[in-house]
């Protein structure tokens, strides 16, 4: 999902000396709700041998409500002036389940649960990645926000794993599958990535009141029982960069 | 140039997820190994600024922050294992480890020579709490299944509370010149802590004369309220 309120995305073929202005100002953003749905399960899998991961993790979310990506100009103005973001709540969505047992006297493993997908700009993600000798220009001033709520989801659990084995010299282990990584949130609020060029960034007089960011919490790992079974690892939780309103990752910008 | 300024947050959750739990192990006669807890990831700021190239200056200037709340959560639990042949029960997971909460800046300049800056002035952070994740619980080992030969029986050892570095700001340089400046700033009334540390494991059943105590977890606090890291030289830090 990208951005579900504004996608905004330069699509234009590179042309010298382009340039690219986006302004959204004076604008309300409140009461929405966006949610991503949870990523189907992977196939079957109750067998002899290992099963792999065969189930997909969950979709992430770019920029819940506005989305922009402008990649090819040489001079770039992006105003995010006194808009009101209120009493938003945006989840991304689960991974897949996992139905997965493996059987073997070697070393098998089911598959591991699928992870959450992650949340890139929990309201705003901005992608200003340019030529290596262009100028961006970032304001972000005078925004207010108000009971949002940003939310990773769950990682799964991963699959279980059984040796039938009786005799314990000739078998291997049979080893649960590893839980599924929470999602991470990078950029509750906004993310913000410059790649490249020269850029100038102003975050000033914003106002923020009761929010809320979680990033999701691991899967178990799945057990694995029988001769030599050993336990899979529990999964990761997600990450949190930039909690709650700035993440300027890989940027580039000169003095 | 990167000015952050001006910026009033109050009353705000940044809570991170529980990293999930080993899975145990089972079996009738033989050994097995309690899968390891996970850990719970790192929890970061309020303000995040990533630095990849030369000469940058970052202001934070006249921010107001306050009743924010941030919380680590646990690190997974280890799971059971089955005595034994140098087997060992699941060792638990880290809690999330905590950054600069308030404001984490980090340049990741490896090459060439670089100069940058960070500036910080007439902020005030106020009543905030920060609380790293609590380690996760190592895994019993259970032995009572009578086996012939008695062997060592390994309970997981407990889990690192997450650590703290730089409960409020955080600034790590890295490159060659660096500057940061602080000044005029108001910190009242934080509270940084860390979570607990998880307790080691146990063993369990008849087989345990040589079980092989579990350790149990600690922490780490490097600089509750301001930490400041530099890799290399040249650098000039006024606090």
């Amino acid at each position: 999902m990208r951005g579900s309120a504004i996608h905004f995305e330069d699509d234009r073929i590179t042309y010298s000396s382009k340039r690219t202005n986006v302004s959204i100002s004076r604008s309300n953003f409140t009461d929405s709700r966006v949610v991503g749905s949870a990523a189907g399960r992977g196939g079957h899998c109750f067998r002899t041998g290992s099963c792999f991961n065969n189930n997909m993790p969950g979709g992430p979310i770019y920029g819940g409500l506005v989305y922009l990506n402008i990649q090819i100009s040489d001079l770039v103005t992006v105003d995010l002036v006194e808009n009101v973001f209120g009493s938003n709540d945006v989840k991304e969505s689960r991974g897949g389940d996992v139905f997965s047992v493996a059987i073997d006297q070697d070393t098998r493993s089911a598959s591991g649960g699928s992870a959450g997908g992650g949340m890139y700009g929990g309201l705003i993600w901005i992608d200003l990645d340019r030529p290596g000798t262009s100028l961006g220009n970032f304001r972000f001033e005078s925004n207010f926000f108000m009971d949002n709520n940003v939310t990773s989801m769950d990682g799964e659990n991963g699959g279980e794993a059984i040796s039938n084995i009786t005799n314990g010299s000739l078998g291997g282990e049979a080893i649960g599958g590893m839980g599924g990584r929470g999602g991470e949130i990078s950029g509750g609020v906004v993310r913000i990535e410059m790649e490249s060029g020269t850029s100038n960034i102003t975050v000033s007089s914003q106002s923020g009141r009761k929010f809320r960011f979680q990033s999701g919490n691991g899967g178990i790992g799945g057990s694995g029982s029988g001769v030599f079974g050993v336990g899979g690892k529990g999964g990761n939780s997600g990450n949190i960069e930039g909690g709650a309103l700035f993440n300027s990752g890989s940027t580039s910008t000169h003095r | 140039m990167i000015s952050i300024t001006n910026n009033e947050f109050e009353d705000g959750y940044v809570v991170g997820g529980d990293a999930g739990d080993g899975g145990s192990s089972s079996g009738d006669k033989h050994d097995g190994e309690g899968g390891h807890g996970a850990q719970a990831d790192a929890v970061g700021g309020l303000f995040e600024v990533q630095l990849r190239e030369i000469s940058t200056r970052v202001e934070f200037d006249g921010n107001i922050v306050s009743n924010l709340r941030v919380f680590g959560r646990s690190g997974g639990d280890g799971g059971d294992g089955v005595q034994s042949d140098g087997q060992k029960a699941g060792a638990s997971g880290h809690g999330s480890s905590i950054f600069g909460c308030v404001a984490y800046f980090r340049n990741n300049i490896e090459d060439g020579v670089s100069d940058n800056s960070l500036s910080m002035s007439n902020n005030i952070l106020r009543n905030n709490w920060v609380i790293s994740g609590h380690g996760g619980n190592g895994g019993d080992m259970h032995s009572e299944f009578g086996l012939s030969e008695i062997r060592d029986a390994y309970p997981g050892d407990g889990g690192m509370a997450g650590i703290i570095k730089g409960g409020l700001i955080s600034a790590w340089f890295t490159g060659t010149h660096g500057n940061f400046a602080s000044s005029n700033n108001t910190l009242r009334d934080n509270v940084i802590r860390t979570g607990k540390p998880g307790n080691g494991g146990s063993c369990i059943g008849k087989a345990c004369d040589r079980s092989v105590d579990a350790f149990s977890g600690n922490f780490l606090i490097r600089g509750g309220l301001i930490s400041v890291r530099e890799l290399e030289f040249n650098r000039n830090f006024f606090v």
